[in-house]
C-alpha cells in the first residue's frame, strides 16, 4: 500500500516541493503558537486539553465513589459532594467527549477525505480556544469557591435565583455558553468541510463511515446546541433578575428548562454515539480484511439515528405529569431508536462474522464496546416504557443504564480509535501486549462498577444522594462498585504508560500499519504538515484495498488537477468537489498563520465575564478586543488577492477557477450553516412562547400601526438586498453600493420601529413571564439586526473602495442570505408578537 | 435530469420521511398538550388528521423515491458517473420513508390505545 504514497509524493520538482511546504508550514515560537490554524496541531492541541479534562472529571469520580463506598460517608460533605458530581457529569459532557470527537474529527477527516485542511481554519482554532477559556472559566470556580452544585442538567427552581445566589451557577451557565460557541464553530467547519472539500471521485456513496457519522453529528450539533444556548442565555437573564421566564410566581414555567434542556441533552448522547459508531465501523473493516457489511443499511442508521434522537428528549420527562398519549409518542421514537442501532451492531458482527478477524486491541475495544453498549441499549429500552421508568427514575439503575451507554458506547470505541489511529499520529505503534492490559483491565473494572448499580437502583437507592444509611443492603453493591471505579482508572493509566511508552520506545508505524482502505493510510506517519502534495483521485469505496493508483486515470481530470500538482507555491490552496458526486469545481483559497482567533476568543471571555461579573469595563474591554479581531479577520488577505491574479475568478471548462463567492464558494455554504443556527434559536424562542403564553391572557404591545408598518420596511429590506446582489452580479458598481446602503438603513430602521413599539406598552419582561419571551423575541430580532447591518456595512464599504472586487461580491451574497433570513424572521417575530394573543 | 434538480431530489428522498415525522411528532404533542388543557373535543379528529397527512407525506417520499431509484440508470464506475450516488441516496431515502412511515402510524395508533386526556401521575 505504502507504494501509492510514494508513487504521489515523489513527482514534483524538490524546489516545487520546498515551496510547497514551506507555504503550508506554520510559524514556530510563542507567537507562532498561537497563530496557528491547521488542523492537525490544533486538534492535537484539542486532544491534549479534552483528555486531560477525562482526567479531572474522572479523579472527581473517584472521590465521589470514596464517598459512597460505605454508608454514612464523611469524605465529602453534602454540598461539596454536589459540587463535584455537578462538575463531574459537566466536564464529561461538555469538555471531554464531544470536544475529544470533534478533535479526532479535525484531526482525521481532511486525510480521510483525501484534502489539505478543513475549509474554515481560522474557524478550528477559534474553536479551540474558545473551548479552552471556556473550560477555564468553569474551572476558575474551583479558585473563587463558587463551584456549581445544580447537576450538569441545573433544573430549575433549584438553579434559579431564589435557590441558587451567588455565582456558582453563573460560572457553569457562562462557562458553558462559551464552550458550545467552539461546538457550533466546529460543527459549521465539518458540515462544509465533508460537502464540499473531498478528493475527486469519492461521491456520497463512496464516503467513509466516519465522515457519514461526523456530517450527522455536526447537523445534530447545530440542531441540539442552539436550543440549549438560548436556553442558558434564558436561564442567566433570570439569575440576574431581567426576565421572568422560569418562575412560577410571574407566570413563568420551570418545566420550560426541562424541555430546553432535553432537546439537547438527548441528541447529546447520539452526537457522542454517532462518531464512535463511525469509529467501530473502519476499526471493523480494517481489522476483519473485508469491506462492511450492509454499507448503505449503515448510512441509513447513521441518518436515521440523527432523526429519532431529537424525538427522545420528553422520556426524561415521564414523571412531569404528562399526558399518556403525550408519553406514547415519546415512547415509540424511543423504542424505534433501537432498529438503527440494532441494524449498525448486526452489520458490525456480520462483518466479523465474514471476514478473517485479526484480534488487534483497537478491535478487543471495540467487542468490548458492542456487549456493553448492547446492554446499554437493552436497559434504555426498558427504560422507554412508561411503568418501568416511572419506578426506576432517578434511581441508581438509570445511572447504571446512561453509563453503559456512554462508557460502553463512547469510550470504549474511542480508545479503541485511538490505538487505531495513535500509530498514525505519532508515527509509532502502541505495545499490543500492554494494550491488551489494558483492555482488559478496562472492560472487567467497568462491569464491576457499573452493573452493581443497576441492581442496588432497583433495591431503591436514590441517585445525587451525598450518602446513605446502613441496614439497607446497599453497602456490598456499592462497595464492589468502588472498588470497580478504582480499577477502572487503573485500566486508564495503563492507557497513559502505553502512550508515554510508544512516545519513547515504541517501534515505527509506517504509513499503513494495519493494511487499511482508507486515505489516511496513504500519508505518512505521522502526516506532514502539508498534506496530500498531489490530491488522491478516488474510484472505490476502500481505495487503498481496491485502486492500483490514487493519480488520475483519465487525460481531463488530471489536466483539471495540474494546478494542484504540489501548488499553489505561494498561498494555500485546496479544491472544492461538488456535494453529491466530488466532480472538481473549484480551487479554493485557504487563510494562513493569524493572530485572530486567539484574539476573538479573549474578546469572548472577556465579555462572558463581563456578564459574570457585571462589570462594564470588562464588558467594554472586551468589545474592544473583539471588535479588532473581528476586523483583523474580515481584513482583506494579501494571499487572497494573490490567488486571484494567479488562477482567475471566471468559470472557465478547461480549466478549475478560484471560487470566492456564491454558492461554489465555501463562505457561502458557511453562511447558510449561520442561517440554520440563527432559524433553530427562532423557533426555539417561538416554542419557548407557545409553552408560556398558550391558555393565558397574554398582553400586546402597544402599536399595531408601528408593526405593520415595521413588516413593510423588512419587505423593502428584502428587495434592496435583492437589487444589491442583482446588481453586484451585473457589475453595476453605484447600484450596488446604494441598494447596499438601503438595506442597511431598512434593517435599522426596523430596530429602531420595534424598540419604539415596546415604548409606551405595558410590557415589562421583569414582571412577567409572558412579557420577557416577548421581549427575548425582540431582542433576538435585535440581535440579527445588528448583525445583518455590520455584514451589510462592510459589504457597502467594498463596494465603495474596491467596486467590482469579487471579495465584495462574496461579502454581499452572504450578507444577503442573513439579510432575507433577518426579513422572515422579523416578519414571524412581529406576527407573534402582536397576532399570538389573538389566539389565547 | 439537471444536476441541481438531482441535489434537490436527494435532498428530498433523505429528508423527507425523517421530517414528515418530526412534523407529526411536535403537531401531535402540540395537540394533545393544548387540546387537553383546553378541553377542545376535537383533539381527537386532529391527531388523526396529522397522522393521515404526515403518514401520506412519508409514503409518497418512499414511493417517489423508490421509483426514482427505478429509473435511473446504473452507470458507469468512472469519476464522472452521473447515477450512482443518486440511485444510492434514492434507495437510502426509500429505507428512511419506511422507517418513519411506520413509526407515523405507530404514533398515530397511541390515541386509539389509550384515554386521550388522562392525568399520568
Amino acid at each position: 500500500m505504502s507504494t501509492l504514497s510514494a508513487e504521489r509524493s515523489a513527482a514534483a520538482p524538490a524546489p516545487r516541493r520546498r515551496a510547497f511546504e514551506a507555504v503550508w508550514t506554520d510559524p514556530r515560537g510563542v507567537l507562532g503558537y498561537l497563530r496557528t490554524v491547521q488542523n492537525i496541531p490544533l486538534a492535537h492541541r484539542y486532544m491534549i486539553t479534552a483528555f486531560a479534562f477525562f482526567l479531572l472529571g474522572g479523579l472527581q469520580a473517584l472521590v465521589l465513589r470514596l464517598q459512597l463506598a460505605t454508608s454514612d460517608g464523611t469524605v465529602l460533605d453534602a454540598a461539596r459532594y454536589n459540587q463535584l458530581f455537578t462538575m463531574h457529569g459537566t466536564t464529561m459532557m461538555f469538555l471531554f467527549v464531544i470536544p475529544f470527537v470533534e478533535a479526532i474529527a479535525n484531526y482525521l477527516l481532511p486525510l480521510l477525505l483525501g484534502t489539505r485542511d478543513l475549509p474554515f481554519p481560522r474557524l478550528t482554532a477559534l474553536s479551540y480556544w474558545t473551548y479552552l477559556f471556556g473550560g477555564l472559566f468553569l474551572y476558575a470556580s474551583f479558585l473563587v469557591g463558587a463551584v456549581p452544585d445544580g447537576g450538569w442538567f441545573a433544573y430549575l427552581p433549584l438553579t434559579g435565583p431564589r435557590y441558587s445566589p451567588g455565582l456558582a451557577l453563573d460560572f457553569w451557565d457562562i462557562g458553558l455558553s462559551v464552550a458550545e460557541v467552539a461546538a457550533l464553530g466546529a460543527a459549521a467547519e465539518l458540515i462544509v468541510g465533508i460537502l464540499r472539500m473531498r478528493a475527486p471521485g469519492m461521491r456520497l456513496d463512496r464516503l467513509p463511515l466516519f465522515a457519514w457519522a461526523m456530517l450527522a453529528t455536526a447537523l445534530m450539533i447545530v440542531f441540539a446546541f442552539t436550543p440549549l444556548i438560548v436556553g442558558t442565555a434564558m436561564l442567566e437573564l433570570d439569575r440576574k433578575g431581567l426576565t421572568r421566564f422560569f418562575d412560577p410566581d410571574a407566570g413563568g414555567k420551570p418545566l420550560l428548562w426541562q424541555h430546553l434542556f432535553w432537546v439537547f441533552g438527548h441528541p447529546e448522547v447520539y452526537i457522542m454515539f454517532v462518531p464512535a459508531a463511525g469509529v467501530v465501523a473502519h476499526v471493523v473493516q480494517t481489522f476483519a480484511r473485508r469491506p462492511l457489511v450492509g454499507y448503505p443499511l449503515m448510512v441509513l442508521a447513521v441518518v436515521a439515528t440523527a432523526f429519532l434522537s431529537f424525538g427522545l428528549w420528553v422520556h426524561h420527562m415521564f414523571t412531569t405529569g404528562l399526558s399518556p398519549v403525550a408519553m406514547g409518542f415519546f415512547t415509540a421514537a424511543s423504542l424505534m431508536i433501537a432498529v438503527p442501532n440494532g441494524v449498525q451492531v448486526v452489520g458490525w458482527i456480520a462483518t466479523l462474522w465474514t471476514g478473517r478477524p485479526v484480534w488487534s486491541v483497537a478491535l478487543l475495544f471495540v467487542a468490548g464496546f458492542i456487549a456493553i453498549f448492547t446492554l446499554g441499549g437493552l436497559t434504555g429500552v426498558m427504560l422507554a416504557v412508561v411503568p418501568f421508568n416511572w419506578q426506576a427514575h432517578d434511581s441508581y439503575f438509570v445511572v447504571g443504564h446512561f453509563h453503559y451507554v456512554l462508557i460502553g458506547g463512547v469510550i470504549f470505541p474511542l480508545f479503541g480509535g485511538l490505538y487505531y489511529w495513535l500509530p498514525k499520529m505519532t508515527g509509532r505503534r502502541l505495545s499490543e501486549r500492554l494494550g491488551c492490559w489494558n483492555f482488559w483491565t478496562m472492560f472487567v473494572f467497568f462491569n464491576i462498577t457499573f452493573f452493581p448499580m443497576h441492581v442496588v437502583g432497583l433495591l431503591g437507592m436514590p441517585r445525587r444522594v451525598f450518602t446513605y444509611p446502613s441496614g439497607l443492603g446497599w453497602e456490598p453493591f456499592n462497595l464492589v462498585t468502588s472498588l470497580g471505579a478504582f480499577g477502572f482508572a487503573a485500566g486508564v493509566g495503563l492507557f497513559l504508560v502505553n502512550v508515554a511508552w510508544s512516545l519513547r520506545a515504541g517501534p515505527p508505524a509506517g504509513p499503513n500499519p494495519w493494511s487499511g482502505d482508507t486515505l489516511e493510510w496513504s500519508e505518512t506517519s505521522p502526516p506532514a504538515e502539508a498534506q496530500f502534495p498531489r490530491l488522491p483521485v478516488v474510484a472505490s469505496r476502500h481505495p487503498l484495498w481496491e485502486q492500483p493508483t490514487l493519480t488520475p486515470v483519465d487525460e481531463a481530470t488530471a489536466r483539471l488537477l495540474a494546478p494542484l500538482d504540489t501548488a499553489p507555491t505561494r498561498w494555500r490552496g485546496g479544491l472544492v468537489v461538488s456535494a453529491l458526486d466530488a466532480r472538481p469545481l473549484a480551487l479554493v483559497h485557504l487563510p494562513g498563520p493569524s493572530l485572530a482567533p486567539f484574539t476573538l476568543a479573549v474578546g469572548f471571555t472577556l465579555l462572558f465575564a463581563a456578564a459574570l461579573l457585571d462589570s462594564t469595563g470588562l464588558a467594554a474591554a472586551g468589545a474592544i478586543v473583539g471588535a479588532g479581531a473581528l476586523t483583523a479577520w474580515f481584513w482583506p488577505q494579501a494571499t487572497e488577492r494573490l490567488a486571484i491574479e494567479e488562477v482567475g475568478v471566471a468559470p472557465r471548462q478547461d480549466r478549475l477557477s478560484l471560487a470566492i463567492a456564491g454558492p461554489r464558494s465555501n463562505g457561502w455554504w458557511g453562511a447558510v450553516v449561520l442561517v440554520l443556527i440563527l432559524a433553530t434559536a427562532l423557533a426555539t424562542l417561538l416554542a419557548s412562547y407557545g409553552y408560556l403564553a398558550a391558555g393565558r391572557l397574554t398582553p400586546r404591545p402597544s402599536g399595531g400601526a408601528g408593526a405593520v408598518a415595521a413588516a413593510a420596511v423588512l419587505l423593502v429590506a428584502a428587495g434592496l438586498t435583492r437589487a444589491a446582489t442583482a446588481a453586484s452580479t451585473r457589475g453595476l458598481r453605484r447600484a450596488t453600493r446604494h441598494a447596499l446602503a438601503g438595506a442597511g438603513a431598512a434593517h435599522l430602521a426596523v430596530i429602531v420601529m420595534t424598540a419604539a413599539t415596546l415604548t409606551g406598552s405595558d410590557v415589562s419582561p421583569t414582571r412577567d413571564a409572558v412579557d420577557s419571551i416577548v421581549f427575548a423575541l425582540l431582542g433576538f430580532q435585535w440581535v440579527i439586526g445588528g448583525l445583518v447591518l455590520v455584514l451589510l456595512g462592510v459589504a457597502t464599504l467594498w463596494a465603495w473602495r474596491a467596486p467590482g472586487d469579487i471579495r465584495g461580491m462574496a461579502v454581499a451574497l452572504n450578507a444577503a442570505l442573513v439579510s432575507y433570513f433577518t426579513v422572515g424572521s422579523g416578519l414571524v417575530v412581529l406576527a407573534t408578537v402582536h397576532l399570538g394573543p389573538l389566539l389565547w | 435530469m439537471k444536476r441541481d434538480g438531482r441535489a434537490r431530489w436527494v435532498m428530498a428522498a433523505l429528508l423527507g420521511g425523517g421530517l414528515a415525522w418530526a412534523v407529526h411528532l411536535l403537531a401531535s404533542y402540540a395537540v394533545v398538550t393544548l387540546g387537553c388543557a383546553t378541553g377542545w373535543g376535537g383533539t381527537g379528529l386532529l391527531l388523526g388528521a396529522i397522522t393521515a397527512v404526515c403518514g401520506a407525506v412519508a409514503v409518497a417520499t418512499g414511493v417517489a423515491a423508490h421509483r426514482a431509484r427505478r429509473s435511473a440508470a446504473a452507470p458507469p464506475a468512472a469519476l464522472s458517473g452521473p447515477g450512482e450516488p443518486m440511485r444510492f441516496a434514492l434507495a437510502v431515502g426509500t429505507g428512511l420513508a419506511a422507517l418513519f412511515a411506520v413509526l407515523i402510524a405507530l404514533g398515530g395508533l397511541i390515541p386509539l390505545l389509550v384515554p386521550l386526556c388522562a392525568v399520568s401521575s
